[in-house]
């Protein structure tokens, strides 16, 4: 190509992306995963200093850290001229026991340059700690991430005034009431994760947050009674799990008017815990996305057994329902959820229709009451996702019947679990699907990227995605 | 002579000349560097931090000048802040960016220049991530051939800062 060709196809003849100040250079870097930005270094001259000013650190060290790792952390970190500020940094130790001591210079280093952002992830055979006086120096944080063997000792009178985002996962804390009073000095909290957290005593947690918009609460807590107290006014997105064994308990202090999704997890294995499902469904009975997993839906089983003077709570609101099962659960809860839920638009089965007990006498698998079809199936319902599915007599009834009923239906999904399904099953479902007209039914595998078809007795699998 | 360009759909310039007189308030930017002048709306033009101190602290007058900035460029800007302006939809907006950036490099550079000049966050952020993606997963011999960068650094000097950073070069 002549250059005026160049010229017209705007290819670049010089180097012209070097005149760029370093600003928009290092800009570009931070753009880029860490090894590769670094690697830049050695383009050129004028890019060879610009890793070193990179604002955000992400540093894995990949299961085998040996010397390497060290050196390079120090090197851009320790070494990093002083009033260099760094926006994020992310930190992953597997084999956190080679350098533990490390890993506490860094933490106090990367927190001392006007941090916005950390995520530590400490894997090893003991804990680190997490001292005091690191939440001394989280003042510029906004997203604090801990996770591992972390020791976390909870500073109780300082303001994290911009705290948007914290989360806990699996690390240990001193006591459940320590949290209570740090959550007391984050006044711009929104999200909060607190997961299968260790903690050494106390038995009263108290999670408040006045702009808190996504709680995800998953206590385990064998031994202690814990009384947990929700007061999160504004919370718009909840996912709480926990052991009611005994008297353990949750309470949410007011309505929470805003809240859209939930996921609510109870799972109890001395039979107990009815009491506190539909109490807190009754609390949580306006949202429009509700996950149950099967622990939960065991518990709400139970209520059966006891004659039923459970009330079940109106679902005015909801409008997409996640239902999981396992072993055992009442044929008839489904149907009172539909019965309840007038709205409802979609209704999915992540571990399919039936327990995962064979055996035809102890199966359990939904059934409906022939007497009123719920109004929700005829009149709102559109999708249906089903997943393992087995093609057994069961199931096959429980789709017929949804597609005879409903009138609303556009989209059903079924999710074949293992390809030897039976032969007349695979007809059933073919027969289904030609006769429908306004509802598409759409058999898929596992990884959902293909339609399946079967053709004289053999399965062929076929792209349509 | 001046050239005068209203930047939007030209059908509908007869109907923009009645709007001028309504409420909403323009603003005249000239390019000092080519003299190019460039009517728009203040709601468009103030997505430059630049120009939007200027109108707020009451110093600009019916004709704001730019330097720097060349008079094809400044076309460009306009173009992309009018349609972040006017449009919400995400997906639209993406789809847009990706149809506006599909430049070389050398008009990159000078939306970036010119983006950083006039404090233009979402142009700048686009275009640095275009520049980022154009490298991603490339090798230094590759990256050197799309931005034309020489290599001016000795072979000791190339050793050195491989052994110094040989951790990114472990997997």
């Amino acid at each position: 190509m002549n250059s005026t060709s160049k010229k017209l196809a705007n290819i670049c003849e010089v180097d012209r992306i070097s005149d760029l100040p370093d600003s928009l250079l290092i800009a570009i870097l931070a753009l880029l995963p860490i090894k590769p930005a670094v690697r830049t270094c050695i383009l050129s001259k004028r890019w060879r200093p610009l890793c070193e000013s990179l604002p955000n650190l992400d540093f894995t060290d990949g299961r085998n850290p040996g010397i390497h790792f060290i050196d390079f952390v120090d090197k851009f970190l320790m070494r990093r001229p002083n009033n260099l500020k760094i926006a994020k940094f992310l930190l992953e130790c597997y084999r956190g026991d080679y350098y533990r001591d490390r890993v506490n210079e860094w933490i106090m280093n990367a927190l001392g340059r006007d941090l916005k952002e950390m995520h530590l992830f400490f894997g090893s055979q003991t804990c680190m700690n997490w001292s005091k006086i690191y939440f001394d120096m989280c003042t510029s944080v906004e997203v604090l991430l801990l996770s591992g063997k972390i020791s976390v000792e909870i500073r109780e009178n300082v303001t994290l005034s911009r705290l948007r985002v914290l989360g806990f996962d699996h690390v240990t804390i001193s006591s459940y009431e320590s949290i209570g009073k740090l959550l007391l000095n984050c006044p711009v909290l929104e999200d909060l994760i607190i997961v299968d957290c260790e903690w050494l005593t106390g038995n009263s947690l108290s999670i408040c947050g006045p702009v808190l918009k996504r709680l995800s609460c998953c206590l385990i807590s064998y031994d202690e009674v814990l009384r947990t107290l929700i007061d999160t006014p504004r919370l718009e997105n909840l996912k709480i799990g926990c052991y009611t064994g005994g008297d353990n308990d949750i309470l949410f202090k007011l309505n929470l008017p805003f809240l859209k999704i939930a996921e609510i997890d109870i799972w109890d294995e001395m039979g107990k815990g009815v009491d506190c499902v539909f109490g807190l469904l009754k609390q949580i009975n306006h949202v429009k996305i509700l996950t149950l997993p099967d622990s939960t839906v065991e518990i709400l089983s139970l209520a059966y057994d006891d004659n039923g003077h459970y009330e079940f709570p109106p679902f005015h609101n909801l409008t997409e329902l996640v239902i999981n099962v396992n072993e055992c659960f009442h044929e008839t809860l489904l149907d009172d959820f539909l019965q309840n839920s007038p709205n409802l638009e979609s209704l999915k089965f992540p571990q399919g229709l039936v327990s995962s007990c064979f055996h035809e006498s102890f199966r359990s698998s939904w059934g409906w009451s022939q007497s009123r079809v719920p109004k929700c199936l005829s009149t709102h319902l559109k999708t249906v996702y089903i997943r393992t599915f087995h093609g057994i007599y069961d199931e096959l009834a429980f789709v017929k019947c949804l597609l005879a009923y409903g009138s609303a239906l556009r989209y059903v999904a079924i999710e074949i679990s293992n390809l030897s399904i039976d032969a007349e099953a695979w007809q059933e479902l073919l027969n289904l699907q030609s006769e429908l007209t306004t509802c598409k039914l759409k058999i898929i595998d596992k990884n959902e990227t293909c339609s399946l078809l079967l053709v004289y007795h053999k399965v062929y699998e076929v792209n349509f995605l | 002579m001046k050239k005068l360009k209203f930047i939007g759909n030209p059908l509908l310039q007869s109907r923009e000349k009645i709007n001028m007189s309504s409420d909403k308030k323009w603003l005249t930017l000239k390019t000092t560097e080519d003299n190019e002048e460039f009517v728009v709306e203040e709601s468009v033009a103030i997505m430059s931090n630049v120009i939007k101190n200027m109108v707020e602290d009451g110093c600009a007058s019916s004709v704001i000048p730019v330097p720097r900035v060349k008079g094809n460029a400044m076309g460009k800007i306009i173009e992309f802040c009018k349609k972040h302006t006017e449009e919400s939809d995400e997906k639209v907006l993406k789809e847009f960016d990706a149809e506006f950036l599909n430049l070389g490099p050398d008009a990159l550079y000078d939306l970036m220049v010119s983006a950083n000049f006039l404090e233009i966050k979402v142009l700048l952020d686009s275009v640095t991530t275009k520049v980022a993606d154009m490298i991603k997963g490339k090798s230094s011999e590759e990256i050197r051939n799309i931005l034309k960068i020489e290599n001016d650094l000795s072979a000791e000097e190339i050793e050195e800062s491989r052994r110094e950073n040989c951790w990114t070069r472990q997997e």
